[in-house]
């Protein structure tokens, strides 16, 4: 049996990190299209690699990362604004919990770009020996990161406590 | 079809949603049903490299045309042995092919009115002196004068 030849391990490291990525997209539209994103990325990675070799694999690999930001952030907005495909946005209990949803994964998104941004900043600034301002500033950014998440958090177990506790009115007065 | 007054309220419905990815797509779309990585690779070989798409622009696109109704899942598949099972591949609608059609028409308007404005004069000038320029080279060489 002839086994394919072994992945290169900056293109592995790329596709591994693409799939990450993926889930930055709300959970329909990675449903409908997510294999084939990346099936197509393994392909176009591989031939970055056999055309440029590493360097080629990063610089399509930094691309893909300001692609996924951008596109998943529009996705994530008309998400929220239509409301998910199986469940219309048509009554005010599917609009509450719609909201929730999205309020928990902004939380959760969030809370993954800090796992990234902090530690990273942490050791470019301990490698740079702290002298560099803008470390400074990528760290400050990271703490807002922190705050944001945890904020977002919070307005999710008030959201939770305050729309228990309508429904829980909505019904009495029904 | 930008912007432009219409007559066709379908056309004038889809008006503000073609961009110039929508327009890489349908001419990629216009020879026949592609899947997503042959439209990519269709835009990218076409524009020599200038234009990549990369997975994402490419596939909300395609989402926001599908929901228009300018392209549609395509029924017919090649062979098993052939074909990916992961791929889906795409077809141009009618209303796709008339979008494609005014946006055509469009930029032939665009380019009369450059034309017209003396903004096209220089560039056109110097394609011309490039494209004879073999043709200088070969009458130099013949000793013509």
């Amino acid at each position: 049996v002839k086994l394919p030849p072994p992945m290169p391990s900056i293109v592995a490291l790329t596709l591994v990190a693409y799939h990450v990525l993926l889930y930055f997209y709300p959970r329909s539209y990675r449903r409908a299209y997510g294999k084939e994103m990346a099936a197509n990325t393994a392909r176009h990675c591989h031939t970055a690699y056999r055309c440029a070799g590493a360097f080629g694999v990063v610089r399509w690999g930094v691309r893909l990362f300001g692609d996924t930001l951008r596109t998943a952030a529009g996705e994530r907005v008309e998400s929220f604004m239509q409301g998910q495909g199986d469940q219309p946005l048509n009554t005010h209990h599917n609009r509450v919990q719609h909201a929730l949803v999205q309020v928990r994964q902004a939380s959760l998104l969030m809370g993954f770009c800090c796992l990234l941004l902090f530690p990273a900043t942490q050791l470019l600034h301990a490698a740079l020996q702290g002298n560099a301002p803008i470390f400074e500033a990528l760290t400050a950014a990271g703490l807002v990161v922190v705050i944001l998440a945890a904020s977002g958090t919070l307005v999710l177990l008030l959201a939770k406590h305050v729309y228990g506790l309508g429904k829980v009115l909505l019904n009495r007065t029904h | 079809v930008r912007k432009g007054p219409t007559d066709d309220p379908e056309l004038a419905a889809v008006a503000g949603m073609v961009t110039p990815v929508v327009v890489d797509i349908m001419t990629a779309l216009g020879d026949g049903d592609r899947h997503g990585y042959a439209i990519m690779q269709e835009v990218e070989e076409r524009t020599n490299g200038a234009v990549i798409l990369a997975p994402g622009t490419l596939y909300r696109t395609i989402k926001k045309m599908l929901v228009a109704g300018l392209i549609v899942e395509a029924g017919e598949r090649p062979a098993p042995d052939l074909d990916d099972e992961r791929r889906r591949y795409y077809h141009l609608t009618a209303l796709g092919q008339r979008v494609a059609q005014a946006e055509l028409h469009r930029l032939q308007r665009q380019v009369a009115a450059m034309e017209k404005k003396s903004l096209l004069k220089p560039l056109l000038g110097l394609g011309h002196v490039l494209s004879l320029r073999p043709y200088l080279w070969s009458a130099r060489e013949a000793n013509v004068p």
